[in-house]
Order: structure tokens, then C-alpha cells, then sequence
């Protein structure tokens, strides 16, 4: 029973019609003489039979409009988004321009170190949010909108 | 179809014509929902349409990640395959009573005059059903696809993105475990 018999196609063939006349009457005159076809046929009936019973589903006719209202909140972060991390990378540059500044007016050692700093952290922010198409503002946002998934699931 | 499919695609990427990936959804919303439905099963079907949804949210977020270097069909099964299992995990696990129940409910001769034979019909089926999960992936998907959809083999393997042949086998396997199960059920009873 457990070993494929060579004439399977034949048989699920016949039970679907997919079949030519000529492969039906081979697969009958092979299932005379197979019992292990014969026993695959009485599972193919049965399981035809048993699914026969149970309604396939179907679409409800609200679908479309359900996705229209979930698409157009998809919409929204996708406009949304680009625009708001425009708005932090502008205010994180203007924010940084300032501090470098004012620490110049201090002294040479603070403007150096701050320098470094930013360099530090901007570069490969910037490099890392270009390669992975990701931010850190990016992973707030995506963690405000499915607090489910904030452990990356 | 499938130049139709990329040029949809593209009028979408491009032009963020809303109207072409509309026309996306309607062309595979059914499809995607009866593979959804395959793999959640008769007891989980309920959720495919909200699997359906998400599918076709995703895509709409994701469209620009698509590689082009397979179908866009292909592309899409595999989302909504993926993401149908992933729900049939949680499902299983958090609603597994309420499916006991729609099951029954199925599963119940309609109008049977003879108590007994409707137990024993019923129980039969159950017996089925109970066997046909414990089928491993993507069999049982094969064989909901084939026997509760009435998919031919071809759309299967579309489907699944395998070869027919695949398809096949997938089925042939699924039979022999429900036929086993038959045969015990017949010695029993």
C-alpha cells in the first residue's frame, strides 16, 4: 500500500476528469488487476465524498471595501512616512549645525570633540538606513503601529 | 497575462496608479483567498478572508521590494502561503476549541432519518479530518486545494511553485494516509 504503484497518474487522472478515453480504459483494466489502486480509488471517492459535504467558502462582498478602509490607512504611512523622516533628518541636521556652532564659540577642544561625535553617529546612521532601507526613527514608527512585532516576529 | 501582470506592476511603481494594483487584487483577491483557505483547513477557513486582506496589504507596502526575476503570481502565492501558515500556527494554538466546533458543525449529516448510521457517518468523517491534519506541509494544503476547491493539478502547482509532478506525488500521499485511515475505520466498525 505504501509503495507509489506505477499507474497513479492514471488513476487520479480517471477520478478527475483529466483523462483521455483511451488512459480511462487502461487505468480500468489496470484496476482490475491492482489492488493497491483499487484500495487509492475507494480514498479518492471517500475524500471526494467527505469534501463534497463541506461548503467551500467564499469571498464576503464587503471584502473589497474592508481593504479599500485598511489600504487607505497603508496609504497614509506610506506617504506619510517618507515625509516625516525628511522632517527628523532636517531637524537633526539643523539641531546638530547649531550645537556645532555654539560649541565653536567655546573653544577649539569641545568643537573637535563634537565633531567626532556627530561624524560618529550621523555617517553610519546614514550609511546603515541607506544599505537596509532603515532607521531608527523608521523602527519607532513600524513599533507605534504593531506593538506585536516590536521583537522583530 | 503575466506581460499584463508586470505592466500593472510597473504602472504602480511608477506612477503609483492606485488603479493598476486595484486591478491586481481583483484579478487574484480569489485565488489568494482559496490558498488561504486550503491551509487553514475546514476548521480555521473563517480567517482567510482577513489573511486574504493582509496579503494584499503587504503587497501594496512591499510592491517595491518585488524582484521581478520570478512571476508576479509566484511572488504573491508565496506571501499569502507564508503568511496563511503562520496564522494556522497561532490559530491552532489559541482557538483551537472554536474549530473543534465548526468542524462538528460541518461535519454533521444534514438529514440523517437513522441516528446510528449518522454517528457513524460522522464519526467517520471526523476520523478524516483528524488524519488529514496530521498530514505534514504542503500535502495537506495539496489536498484541500484538490478535493475542497476543486482545483486542477496545474493551479495547484502554481500555487505551491512546484512542478505538476510534485503536485502529484503531494496528492497521491494524502491519499494513502486517508486511506489508511478508512481502511482501520471500516476493520473497527
Amino acid at each position: 500500500m505504501d509503495e507509489i504503484c506505477a499507474s497513479f497518474d492514471h488513476l487520479w487522472a480517471s477520478g478527475h476528469d483529466e483523462a483521455t478515453d483511451e488512459e480511462r480504459r487502461d487505468f480500468e483494466q489496470h484496476l482490475a488487476e491492482c489492488p493497491a489502486c483499487r484500495e487509492q480509488r475507494i480514498a479518492d471517492r471517500a475524500v471526494e465524498k467527505l469534501f463534497s459535504d463541506i461548503p467551500r467558502p467564499q469571498l464576503s462582498p464587503a471584502f473589497g471595501e474592508e481593504l479599500d478602509r485598511r489600504l487607505s490607512r497603508a496609504r497614509g504611512d506610506r506617504i506619510g512616512r517618507p515625509f516625516l523622516m525628511q522632517l527628523y533628518w532636517l531637524t537633526a541636521s539643523i539641531l546638530s549645525l547649531l550645537i556645532f556652532v555654539y560649541s565653536g564659540n567655546q573653544c577649539t577642544q569641545n568643537r573637535t570633540a563634537l565633531l567626532l561625535a556627530l561624524v560618529c553617529f550621523t555617517l553610519p546612521t546614514l550609511l546603515l538606513g541607506r544599505v537596509f532601507r532603515f532607521s531608527l526613527f523608521d523602527l519607532i514608527v513600524r513599533t507605534m503601529n504593531h506593538p506585536e512585532k516590536r521583537f522583530g516576529a | 497575462m503575466d506581460s499584463d501582470d508586470a505592466s500593472l506592476v510597473e504602472g504602480f511603481l511608477s506612477r503609483g496608479a492606485e488603479e493598476c494594483f486595484q486591478r491586481l487584487v481583483d484579478r487574484y483577491k480569489e485565488r489568494v483567498f482559496r490558498l488561504a483557505a486550503s491551509v487553514m483547513g475546514p476548521r480555521f477557513a473563517a480567517e482567510a478572508e482577513d489573511i486574504t486582506q493582509e496579503v494584499f496589504i503587504q503587497v501594496f507596502r512591499k510592491l517595491s521590494t518585488f524582484r521581478r526575476e520570478s512571476r508576479f503570481a509566484t511572488w504573491l502565492y508565496r506571501i499569502a502561503y507564508n503568511k496563511a501558515l503562520e496564522r494556522k500556527r497561532m490559530a491552532r494554538f489559541r482557538f483551537s476549541h472554536q474549530g473543534e466546533g465548526a468542524l462538528s458543525a460541518m461535519t454533521a449529516p444534514a438529514e440523517q432519518s437513522d441516528p446510528q448510521k449518522a454517528a457513524a457517518v460522522k464519526q467517520r468523517s471526523r476520523a478524516v479530518f483528524d488524519s488529514l491534519e496530521t498530514l505534514d506541509e504542503p500535502y495537506r494544503t495539496a489536498i484541500h486545494l484538490h478535493y475542497w476547491m476543486k482545483c486542477p493539478v496545474s493551479e495547484i502547482a502554481e500555487y505551491l511553485g512546484t512542478p505538476p509532478g510534485t503536485v502529484k506525488s503531494y496528492l497521491h500521499r494524502g491519499r494513502q494516509r486517508l486511506a489508511r485511515t478508512l481502511k482501520e475505520e471500516r476493520n473497527d466498525g
